[in-house]
């Protein structure tokens, strides 16, 4: 997609903490510029995402009006074999890399070891997160080398001495190309999953590829694994072969929402409403816009939400498939529980959320919930059991906040 | 182009299931079973199906006291004639012969959905199946009718025998498996019955395990009577085979397994919890079958499974994903 005429640059849009600013109004600032900043070590610095001047600098956002012109990155030609694992780390926070798949998770920090652990292995997550994305397929058949580079990468910044791309068994194409790019390199695998959502859930890929159980309240590098986003792989490559910071970012824009859907590579703070305006515009009955996937995505209340790192589609839904539905009382048909990819007990969080049994709900375990949706979407009584553990959860945490 | 939209918590799509469309579902799993009753005991069971179902459903309308002259709303959720449908199939085809009787299922239907459902608050509530309460509740109050006259499918006459016992050895294994034998309406065709349950299992609406364990027990105690009671020797595996078709085509052990015990509100919720629910339903029947003095052990098994439902719930919790210990 070309550059917009104006973008809106989120300041605290990923995991940790917010950015300051180090431009002001009027300023003038090229694509690729770092034009925000955080010392804390959770947080990744933002860079300006068009060429043109600053219109508007506020807590939140970093307004950018572009000029049209098109001035070529400096190029620093580097290869990850004369860098050390720091210096990759390094590059990585400084071009403002964060997990592309939706958590938008500062990438250094993930790079970054607790104390006494080691990266055994580095898992690609090529699995699509929800159903309707493609993005992660395209990236696989565009961009193979570019993924290939970023899992070296990040195997040499972690030390870790094997890596794997999962994708998606009924991707042949991308499975193709892949093990093609991959042959050759004897630590690397290209491993075909199920086709299950949610198979692109990090704990879920983890189980997949190497049978391991993050343990409960445990991250992956726990079980030795470090897991990232196809997209973040192609990222960190850009970062480290060619200098280029995270600006823009390959996103799917589906559903029968929209008149012309496709995947776009854009500019982050592009608007919604460009983006959608780009393909095609929206049919007469659009009904709901999300940011992300059906199952976990965020609908929005319009179209000047803008892309951030950590969008990966947007979906538009027509009337007909969001049909609101009356609730009903719960028959104990125990679908939840058998839909629950962390065999949990869904129908039971349902009641401790109401009844705000907050202990009991902690007990059953209610924290290893991913959110992933599914006991949700197939509950017959139509109970909304995502939201009800959501808001238990909360709960809970400000409880534990309070002491 | 629209600016302004509905936003709402993820999930944003849905399965398509929902609590009516499965237990309508439930009532197309019966057809094999109606047609094989209308085959066997005629027009009487046809009468019997119709005034329990339609009872039910007056029944259900009038507690709900909701707007139900269209004839949607009268059918409802389903779940009154589902309850309604399976409370007449369990009953004996002399209700259906005279005109006479037909207040018994009647009054059956009044307890399974007033007391079996509505006293303890409606569906979802109901700790017992409602339709086993009102068959339980005929069983008690008129052992005369629900006990002891059986017709003989073809023949117009009343036997005085209780199946189950010496009378059943007269008819073939395959009449028990086709349905060609006395019985409740419902229960006499293990054909009918796994069709419907085949169904029901393609349908992703029953999990295995509840049929399975029930089904599993039964044989697993029938052989090991047969052992007992024949002797181990070179025809046990013929006795037992013959033994464990027998247990299982005749009486309600099939119906029970697939229809009844299978029953959502009254079975546990989680897998092991479905397991263990159906290897008691199994292991009462047969138990009951063999050593008690009720000739027919189904109804009370999965009464007093449905009342173990909640203590099994809570003691078959899964382990959950990443949680130490076994794998």
């Amino acid at each position: 997609m070309p550059e917009p005429g104006r973008v809106r640059i989120p300041l605290r849009r990923h995991i940790g903490a917010p950015c300051v600013p180090v431009v002001k109004a009027g300023d003038e600032v090229c694509a690729g510029q770092k034009i925000a900043d955080s010392g804390e070590f959770v947080s990744a610095p933002v860079h300006a995402s068009i060429t043109g001047r600053v219109a508007e600098v506020t807590d939140e956002f970093i307004v950018v009006d572009g000029n049209g012109k098109v001035v070529a990155p400096p190029v620093s030609a580097r290869h990850y074999d004369d860098l050390s694992p720091r210096e990759i780390i390094e590059i990585v926070r400084e071009a403002g890399i964060v997990g592309m798949g939706g958590a938008a998770f500062p990438a250094h920090v993930k790079l970054t070891p607790p104390e006494g652990r080691t990266f055994e292995c580095v898992i690609l997550n090529g699995a699509e997160c929800e159903p309707y994305l493609t993005i992660d397929e395209r990236m696989l058949i565009e961009q193979p080398e570019k993924i290939l580079y970023g899992l070296c990468a990040l195997l040499k910044a972690t030390g870790a001495v094997r890596g794997y791309i999962g994708i998606e068994s009924d991707k042949a194409e991308a499975l193709r190309i892949m093990e093609e790019a991959v042959s050759g390199h004897e630590a690397i695998e290209v491993v075909p999953l199920k086709v299950v959502y949610p198979q692109g859930g990090e704990k879920m890929l983890i189980k997949s590829i190497l049978g391991r159980e993050v343990p409960v309240g445990g991250l992956p590098v726990d079980v030795g694994v470090l897991v990232h986003n196809v997209g973040t792989a192609v990222a960190v490559a850009d970062a480290v072969g060619e200098g280029k910071t995270l600006y823009e970012r390959g996103i799917t824009v589906t559903g029968r929402g929209v008149k012309r859907p496709g995947n776009l590579s854009v500019r982050i703070g592009t608007s919604f409403r460009d983006i959608i305006d780009f393909c095609g515009g929206l049919t007469e009955d659009a009904a709901r816009v999300i940011a992300g996937g059906p199952m976990m995505g965020r609908a929005v209340a319009g179209l000047d939400e803008v892309v951030t790192k950590g969008t990966s589609g947007i979906l538009v839904l027509p009337e007909q498939e969001i049909g609101l539905v009356e609730e009903r009382v719960c028959i104990r048909c125990g679908k939840c529980v058998d839909s629950c990819p962390m065999l949990l007990t869904p129908n039971n969080y349902a009641v401790c959320s109401r009844q705000h049994l907050l202990e009991e709900a902690r007990k059953l375990n209610i924290l290893n919930c991913i959110e992933c949706g599914c006991c949700d979407y197939v509950c017959p009584s139509k109970i909304p059991l995502v939201h009800l553990i959501r808001q238990c959860k909360d709960e809970i945490a400000s409880e534990k906040r309070k002491k | 182009m629209r600016d302004i939209f509905e936003t709402a918590p993820s999930p944003h799509i849905r399965d398509s299931r929902t609590v009516d469309s499965i237990m309508w579902d439930v009532v197309v799993a019966l057809i094999p079973v109606m047609i094989a009753s209308t085959y066997f005991f005629g027009i009487a069971a046809m009468r019997l199906m119709v005034v329990s179902t339609l009872s039910a459903l007056i029944f259900e309308a009038a507690v709900l006291k909701k707007n139900r002259t269209s004839l949607r709303n009268f059918l409802g959720d389903g779940s009154a004639a589902t309850t309604g449908m399976l409370l007449g199939l369990s009953l004996p085809p002399v209700i259906g012969t005279e005109a006479g009787y037909l207040w018994v299922s009647v009054l059956g239907s009044a307890v399974a959905i007033l007391i079996g459902k509505h006293l303890f608050g409606g569906l979802g509530r109901n700790p017992f199946n409602p339709a086993l309460v009102g068959r339980a509740f005929l069983v008690i109050a008129y052992p005369d009718i629900m006990a002891s006259l059986w017709i003989v499918p073809g023949i117009d006459g009343i036997t005085g025998a209780t199946p189950l016992r010496m009378e059943m050895q007269q008819y073939s294994l395959l009449q028990m498996f086709l349905g060609d034998i006395p019985g409740s309406l419902g229960e006499t065709s293990a054909l009918a019955i796994l069709l419907g349950g085949a169904y029901l299992l393609a349908k992703k609406h029953i999990d295995w395990r509840i049929p399975g364990g029930f089904l599993g027990a039964m044989a697993l105690v029938a052989v090991l009577h047969t052992a007992g009671y024949r002797g181990v020797n070179a025809d046990l595996a013929q006795n037992a085979a013959r033994e464990v078709l027998f247990q299982w085509f005749t009486g309600t052990a099939f119906l029970a397994a697939f229809f009844f015990a299978t029953c959502y509100v009254t079975s546990p919720t989680t897998p092991n919890g479905r397991l263990y629910y159906g290897i008691g339903c199994g292991l009462l029947i047969i138990l009951i079958r063999y050593y008690g003095r009720l000739p027919e052990g189904a109804f009370f098994a999965i009464l007093l499974m449905n009342a173990l439902t909640p203590l099994i719930d809570r003691c078959t919790v899964p382990r959950t994903f990443g949680e130490a210990g076994f794998r």
